[in-house]
């Protein structure tokens, strides 16, 4: 039994540290600046030009 | 015992032409399990005959099938004990097994002789034990209805009878069974008491019984050697049980967690409060044909608090215009006032500037926008093997973590294969407390409550089956 | 209560039972008929093979508290071993007991030659009306009389064949034997073996 208390201990409080962290959550801001920069350069730096966004239906049943 | 001994007791003889009898299988399409399956049947080697399990040769073929664990139980022959003040004497066994079963379903009847003299019989199937004696009912009446038995006034179905056939006898019994003798059993409760009709050609048997612990038989046949064992088991069970209740315990906290978290979404106000239209489905041209796009700029409105989690949710509102049989592809951006009025140099309420620099967005060399979501709606019919279906996908909502607090815009871009009105997609941003983490851990804990529940009942040191 | 001497060895023969239809001897085994007039000699038979059972002939004691004397018995074998139907005085009416493999019933209503219907045709399961009275067949036997001691209520002759049933009415215990000449029913209930106390 003591056991389980140890258990669910742990994992409550983990949960809540993680929780309250935000891990795993994607950073918006300074994080996103950091890393969309990155890949621009890295496309501009292979193709020579930034290929602009293209809107198109993902469709789930027909994949068109 | 020597091999021609062993050969002798296998030599069963087929009833047509007196031939060998093997194990053998006969595959066959079921009509309710809606496919092909294969089933045990007792096979003459001579004249190909097939004894399936209505059938007592099919017994003798399989009985070493259905006694391998014989001695894998609680009694045995000759055991000896007091139970609740009266002696009893282990005389002898049968065992039976479910005609309807392929495989082993066997349950033992022990025949015990009191010193009341009564026959008195202890049944143990699954780990459970019942003491059961001779009963006489005030009133029984098995033959006026087709479908019923009347007793004392309960009717039982007669669709809840099945059979047993005896796969094992041993020791001394009140008569001569033969193996694969077949007895028709009703198994029922009345007033909390268990009752069984047993009912073979020649005689209808009436029991009435009650549950029996193990501790109780353990204690009462004084079978010492299993007391610790017993004693260890409940032991272990019953921290078992208090483990799962204490995981139950935080399954529950976890789901609160989960909902307070869940309904604590503070709402950023005023999000579409002001919008600029730079693109009003304009048709653009790509490689996969044309499509219309609009583009929109939300905003300024305030998001409070920086280090939070915030929740978007797009979607189409298909009051103002439904979506149907056709697509729509949207690219949602965060922008941060500063930074749009750096790049405008200080030109933000210029809407013909920041058009400009918006259908340019892609081509800046850092990034404009703080965060970016591309998610696509799509409302489609078809038919497959199951018929016509009617499918959509009319929301999109992710987390992201904000690191500042401050003015913000957000730019819309919306590409369809059909006009659509730019209205029509809305969104929401709302500071969120995030509880995927506690979702997780309740399905930890789910796993765990099961696991300790299944050890709570299933626990056992002891060398026989034992239920709860 | 009468005293006599038997028709074949002479020895004093005391009935006790006024019901009592057949004596046996205990002297030379002699099955004695009582009649009014004397006892008859119906055959003589050898005398019952010793097995261990609550009652001899002459026992006395108490049945569920009530006051009893063991008459007589008839012993049937059958396919499962053999029975006793004790023929007993119970608080100064007639009761009959049985014996088998150990466990005990005792009968104290008698119906005697019932209609029943033809037993070949009798499955165990049945209802069947026992003179006015519906029971459940739980069993159909057959037995062998073996012999019997001590005065008897009924008299089969030993080798007779006897069709029994056992079954079940209104929460009693029923038991049926049918003979070429008559058909009896009892009815009554199971006894522990505490319920008897035979003294000495």
């Amino acid at each position: 039994m003591l056991r389980s208390i140890i258990i669910t201990l742990l994992l409550v409080s983990g949960a809540f540290m993680l929780t309250s962290k935000y891990v795993g959550y994607p950073g918006a801001g300074k994080e996103y600046f950091k890393k969309a920069a990155a890949e621009r350069k890295s496309l501009r730096a292979g193709s020579g030009y930034y290929l602009p966004y293209h809107g198109g239906s993902g469709s789930f049943r027909s994949g068109k | 015992m020597g091999a021609d001994d062993k050969k002798e007791l296998k030599a069963l003889k087929c009833a047509k032409c007196g031939g060998d009898l093997v194990k053998g299988s006969r595959s066959h399409y079921d009509d309710e399990e809606e496919e092909t399956v294969t089933i045990p049947v007792a096979r003459c080697i001579q004249c190909n005959t097939e004894y399936d399990q209505h059938t007592s040769e099919y017994y003798e073929v399989f009985a070493d099938d259905l006694t391998y664990d014989k001695d894998s139980t609680v009694f045995k022959l000759g055991l000896k004990g007091k139970l609740k003040g009266i002696e009893y004497e282990i005389i002898g066994r049968l065992r039976y097994q479910e005609e309807e079963e392929y495989e082993k379903s066997t349950w033992d009847e022990w025949v015990a002789v009191s010193e009341d003299g009564v026959f008195h019989y202890f049944v143990e199937e699954d780990g459970r034990i019942d003491s059961y004696e001779e009963y006489i009912p005030e009133s029984i009446d098995m033959e006026s209805s087709g479908s019923s038995i009347e007793f004392e006034g309960k009717k039982i179905k007669k669709s809840e009878g099945y059979i047993g056939r005896i796969v094992l006898a041993e020791g001394e019994l009140p008569w001569t069974p033969e193996i694969g003798e077949a007895t028709l059993c009703y198994d029922f409760k009345k007033d909390g008491l268990n009752y069984t009709i047993e009912k073979t050609d020649d005689e209808v048997s009436i029991t009435k019984g009650e549950k029996l612990s193990h501790g109780e038989i353990i204690d009462a046949f004084n079978i010492g050697g299993y007391k610790d064992l017993y004693a260890n088991t409940l032991k272990k069970r019953k921290s078992f049980r208090w483990e799962s209740r204490i995981y139950l315990a935080a399954m529950l906290f976890c789901l609160i967690l989960s909902a307070y978290s869940c309904l604590g979404d503070k709402p950023v106000p005023g999000v579409m409060n002001s919008k600029s239209i730079f693109m009003n489905n304009s048709p653009v041209n790509d490689a996969e044909g044309s499509v219309y796009e609009s583009q929109i700029l939300y905003g300024p409105f305030d998001i409070p608090e920086g280090d939070k989690l915030y929740n978007v949710s797009v979607q189409v509102n298909q009051q103002v215009e439904p979506l149907n049989l056709e697509w729509l592809s949207f690219r949602f951006m965060l922008v941060g006032e500063s930074r749009l009025n750096d790049l405008s140099e200080g030109k933000i309420n210029d809407s013909a500037l920041l058009g400009d620099i918006f259908e340019n967005i892609d081509a800046l060399p850092e990034p404009l926008e703080s965060y970016v979501i591309i998610g696509d709606f799509w409302d489609e019919e078809g038919r497959d093997s199951d018929g016509y279906w009617h499918e959509s996908d009319l929301s999109y909502d992710t987390d992201f973590v904000l690191d500042d607090a401050g003015k913000y815009y957000v730019y819309l871009e919306l590409f369809s294969n059909n006009k659509k009105d730019v209205n029509s997609v809305v969104f929401a941003i709302s500071q969120s407390k995030g509880y995927r983490y506690y979702i997780v851990i309740f399905f930890v804990f789910f796993i765990l409550w099961g696991v300790s529940k299944i050890r709570s009942r299933s626990y056992n040191e002891l060398p026989f089956e034992m239920s709860e | 209560m009468s005293s006599m001497n038997c028709s074949s060895c002479g020895a004093p023969v005391e009935i006790k039972n006024r019901f009592s239809k057949v004596f046996v001897c205990g002297y030379c085994s002699t099955h004695l008929k009582v009649s009014e007039s004397g006892l008859d000699i119906a055959g003589k038979y050898p005398k019952l093979a010793e097995f261990p059972s609550v009652f001899q002939v002459g026992s006395r004691g108490t049945i569920l508290g009530k006051p009893f004397a063991a008459l007589g018995r008839m012993r049937y074998k059958y396919q499962g071993g053999h029975y006793d139907e004790w023929f007993i005085e119970l608080d100064g009416e007639n009761a009959w007991f049985t014996e088998d493999e150990g466990t005990f019933t005792l009968y104290t209503d008698l119906y005697e030659a019932v209609d029943i219907p033809d037993i070949t045709s009798i499955k165990a399961g049945q209802n069947i009306m026992v003179g006015d009275k519906k029971v459940m067949v739980k069993e159909k036997g057959h037995a062998v009389v073996e012999g019997g001691e001590g005065e008897l209520y009924f008299y089969v002759e030993p080798g007779t064949e006897v069709v029994y049933l056992d079954a079940v009415s209104e929460g009693k215990k029923v038991s049926v034997e049918y003979t070429e000449n008559e058909v009896e029913m009892f009815a009554g209930r199971p006894l522990l073996k505490r319920d008897i106390v035979v003294e000495g």
